[in-house]
């Protein structure tokens, strides 16, 4: 039974979407926008979940005083913090993104630095990625370095100053080689996803319910 | 409509076109509607948006709106095809938007009449596959440069309008660093064959 009905819901709320995407007429229509807006509401739900699971995780660090129990302390009073001047914010100006906010605040001089500097690591990898992965050491590997140069040189300004073959090449590149192998990855995704959902609805991929 | 599809991470890149895009818009009387999928993005457009509204001296809630984020983005985009106002009762600030003029008529896509995505990863994919495929909204999306390969067999197909691809010069140096790098990898690849193949190394 713990198993039966969960499958039943899944098979009857799968069955009717689909039907719903072919028969946009009533029952269908009307059915699909509410269980969508279901959907919306069940997934801020999975927000609170996931702030539930953060602040007992870090909360335990700290009351064991675990290795690193700093920074799970640190992250707990961000959390806390950014939430009262969330709650000011919404109090003083009637919503915690209007511009003046105490909240847009800590977004744009705490959140936005630190989420881009997170990112600017990225370019080391890059710079030691292109380093190391595009070595002449086979025929393919070297058609790939001639390639990325290529439409690397024909994306920026200089590029076309150097040569008009560059614009011109890079365009055929993203345009035939890279966008078949693009359309072919994409298509077989796509019939993965239907593989999958098909196993879902009929009941047969159950890991779901592990 | 504009949506804010990125976050931080990507605002070097898109956070330009998003400017230059509003300023079309407002300069051409275009009203905009804001919403977002990411959710700590959307504050960077909202930004964005109150600045160039600012010097445009475009009113809130008349010339444009922020919708704000709403959870669940496939059901968002699904529900827009039928009824907006079933998944974005109020604003960000919880202004109900039947009681502002720029989204009093305002239904679903039909009424919209073009989407400006800008996007830093798969929702370009949904908003394809969910508000054009289904619902046949005309868009056309910014990306960053790792996510335009993605966008290109939608544009070739015709599904999306246009793409963002020109105005590189700030990369221009990010890119012949890269090209230096490689040169440098394959001359220390090349000079170094004989030392590695003495000592049995294979790559």
């Amino acid at each position: 039974m713990k198993r039966t009905v969960p499958l039943i819901i899944t098979f009857l709320t799968g069955t009717f979407l689909v039907m719903s995407f072919f028969v946009p007429h009533a029952p269908f229509g009307e059915l699909e926008q509410r269980l969508l807006v279901w959907y919306a509401i069940v997934a801020g739900f999975t927000m609170l979940l996931g702030v539930d699971s953060l602040i007992r995780a870090h909360a335990r660090k700290v009351a064991r005083v675990r290795e690193g129990w700093g920074f799970s302390l640190a992250l707990l009073a961000g959390l806390v913090a950014t939430v009262i001047v969330g709650v000011i914010g919404r109090v003083q100006f009637g919503s915690p993104f209007h511009i003046q906010s105490p909240f847009m605040f800590i977004y744009t001089y705490t959140i936005v630095p630190l989420q881009a500097t997170m990112f600017a690591l990225l370019a080391f990898f890059i710079a030691s990625a292109s380093y190391r992965a595009f070595r002449a050491r086979n025929w393919v590997a070297t058609l790939l370095l001639v390639s990325a140069v290529i439409v690397m040189l024909g994306r920026i300004p200089i590029g076309a100053a150097i040569s008009q073959f560059f614009p011109v090449a890079q365009e055929w590149i993203m345009d035939v080689p890279q966008l078949a192998a693009k359309r072919g990855i994409q298509i077989g995704a796509a019939l993965g996803a239907v593989s999958m959902s098909l196993r879902i609805i009929l009941g047969i991929e159950r890991s779901y319910l592990s | 409509m504009v949506s804010i599809d990125f976050d931080a991470t990507s605002a070097p890149e898109l956070m330009p076109m998003l400017r230059s895009v509003l300023r079309q818009a407002f300069a051409k009387d275009v009203k905009v509607i804001m919403l977002g999928h990411i959710a700590i993005g959307l504050p960077l457009g909202h930004t964005a948006l109150e600045e160039v509204a600012a010097e445009h001296d475009a009113e809130y809630g008349v010339d444009y709106v922020n919708l704000g984020y709403r959870p669940g983005y496939i059901a968002v985009m699904i529900a827009m095809g039928r009824e907006i106002e079933d998944i974005f009762r109020t604003d960000y600030q919880g202004t109900p938007i039947r009681d502002m003029e720029i989204t009093r008529d305002v239904h679903s896509y039909a009424d919209i009449d073009l989407l400006f995505g800008f996007e830093h990863g798969a929702v370009i994919d949904y908003w394809v596959r969910y508000a054009q495929a289904r619902f046949h909204q005309k868009m056309t999306f910014g990306t960053t440069a790792v996510m335009a390969p993605d966008a290109y067999p939608y544009l070739q197909a015709g599904q999306i309008e246009g793409l963002g691809t020109r105005g590189m010069p700030a990369q221009q140096w990010g890119h012949l660093l890269v090209i230096g790098f490689i040169v440098l990898g394959n001359l220390g690849y090349y000079f170094t064959k004989g030392k590695r193949k003495r000592s049995g190394e294979t790559a």
